[in-house]
């Protein structure tokens, strides 16, 4: 009998499971600006075969790419389903939800019904209803002494009634979309298109869908009612997916139309037999920025000693793992490419000692 | 919320998640939250920074 090529897929072991984090708001250089770290997560999904990770990476505005591989869960989710109190149950298509501050002008407010009209269109998500925030949701910009962005909402019961509405209409997942202050001429923002600095909407953005999913326990991401730009000729590629069009609605849909719902656990030994449910446990690896160690679910996966694969990714944090005492502990990956090739050594069961020269005798 | 705690010296790492989370819960529901940095204090000592989003801040 001849070789057949169609054994090879007999050969790929089962998928590894892997958290990949890239914290929004804290400028790092592959994820800090308009879903760059996009192509990251697609080579991580390839080499784990599961990737769970949170709508910073998976955000383009008008740019996105669907992966059946990967799993888009929203940081509040993340955190929660990284300390075991959640588990993912993978779903078909989510019913979404849109919610509009009613502070968006009418024409830009008609803009992002235009993108929802256009996903249900084209790509057949299932969108709907669209409900108002009774007042303004009034956001507010902030910056840490760190240099991360953080943000405030005037009214954030406004966005929890509406929030309510929604799910009580039958939606199973919301996208939000809130007017954000506009300071087109400021110094920040044009460092942020031109490459470097911190996005400045990213910490507020994260505070909108967090109270929503810590209120509603249903998978929920944003997107800023903004403005176009003016035309900027040093327009950074990493920003450029931003500025294609009049909504950064498009990517925030697309992702949640196969969000996995977040099922609650008491406990992990709570989970139902014969559920098809993914859960913490179930980890093998996690994938941070080597300086943005101190996030809730990096520290999670450490207390279950989760493999951590740490990329340089510079960023305005500087907490590593020589400072948190794991450097024994830890993977160092000089790049994504590096770190994809850790994951399929893990995933393969292959000692990463072994790829590795000098190889110290025992 | 932005504050400073001192990383007792005999918490290993892999209870430190669940020891800020206590910390925070001193001043409300924590929502987002991160170290944004250690500081080493001597001693073996490490100050830690943190930054912070709480529900129900409690003055």
């Amino acid at each position: 009998m001849a070789p057949s090529f169609s054994s090879a897929a007999a050969c790929i072991a089962p998928p590894l499971p892997t958290l990949l984090v890239v914290p929004t708001g804290i400028g790092c250089a592959i994820g800090g600006y308009a879903g760059d770290a996009l192509p990251s997560a697609r080579l991580l999904a390839a080499a784990s075969g599961c990737l769970i990770t949170h709508p910073n990476v998976m955000n383009g505005a008008a740019l996105y790419w669907s992966d059946p591989r990967i799993q888009y869960v929203e940081g509040y989710s993340l955190d929660r389903f990284a300390a075991g109190e959640l588990a993912l149950r993978a779903v078909r298509q989510q019913r979404i939800g849109l919610l509009l501050d009613v502070g968006i002008e009418p024409e830009l407010r008609q803009r992002q019904l235009q993108v929802a009209q256009g996903c249900r269109a084209t790509l057949g998500l299932d969108i709907g209803p669209v409900v108002t925030s009774d007042v303004p949701l009034e956001v507010h910009l902030c910056r840490g002494n760190s240099g991360a962005s953080w943000g405030e909402l005037g009214q954030p019961d406004a966005l929890l009634q509406a929030g309510e509405r929604l799910r009580d209409a039958g939606a199973t997942a919301i996208a939000v979309v809130a007017r954000f202050p506009e300071d087109s001429e400021n110094d920040a923002l044009s460092a942020y298109r031109q490459g470097s600095g911190v996005d400045a909407l990213a910490g507020a953005e994260a505070v909108i869908s967090h109270l929503l999913v810590h209120h509603l326990g249903l998978p929920c991401a944003h997107a800023p009612a903004l403005l176009p730009l003016p035309f900027d000729p040093l327009l950074d590629p990493r920003a450029a997916g931003e500025e294609l069009g009049y909504s950064f609605l498009a990517c925030v849909l697309v992702g949640l139309s196969r969000a996995p719902d977040l099922v609650p656990l008491t406990s992990e030994a709570a989970l139902p037999a014969g559920a098809d449910l993914l859960s913490a446990g179930q980890l093998g690896a996690v994938v941070a920025p080597e300086g943005a160690l101190g996030g809730e679910a990096v520290l999670a996966c450490l207390e279950r000693g989760v493999a951590l694969i740490a990329v340089a990714n510079q960023s305005v944090l500087e907490v590593t793992s020589e400072q948190l005492g794991i450097t024994s502990r830890v993977q160092r990956a000089r790049s994504y490419t590096e770190a994809a090739g850790l994951l399929l050594a893990l995933r393969e069961g292959i000692a990463a000692a072994a790829l590795q020269r000098p190889l110290p005798a025992l | 919320m932005q504050l400073e705690l001192s990383w007792p010296v005999d918490l290993p790492v892999n209870k430190l998640r669940p020891w800020l989370r206590d910390q925070l819960a001193i001043h409300g529901h924590p929502l987002r939250w991160a170290i944004t940095a250690i500081e080493p204090v001597g001693d073996h000592r490490r100050q830690l920074k943190i930054e912070a989003v709480l529900l129900n801040v409690q003055e």
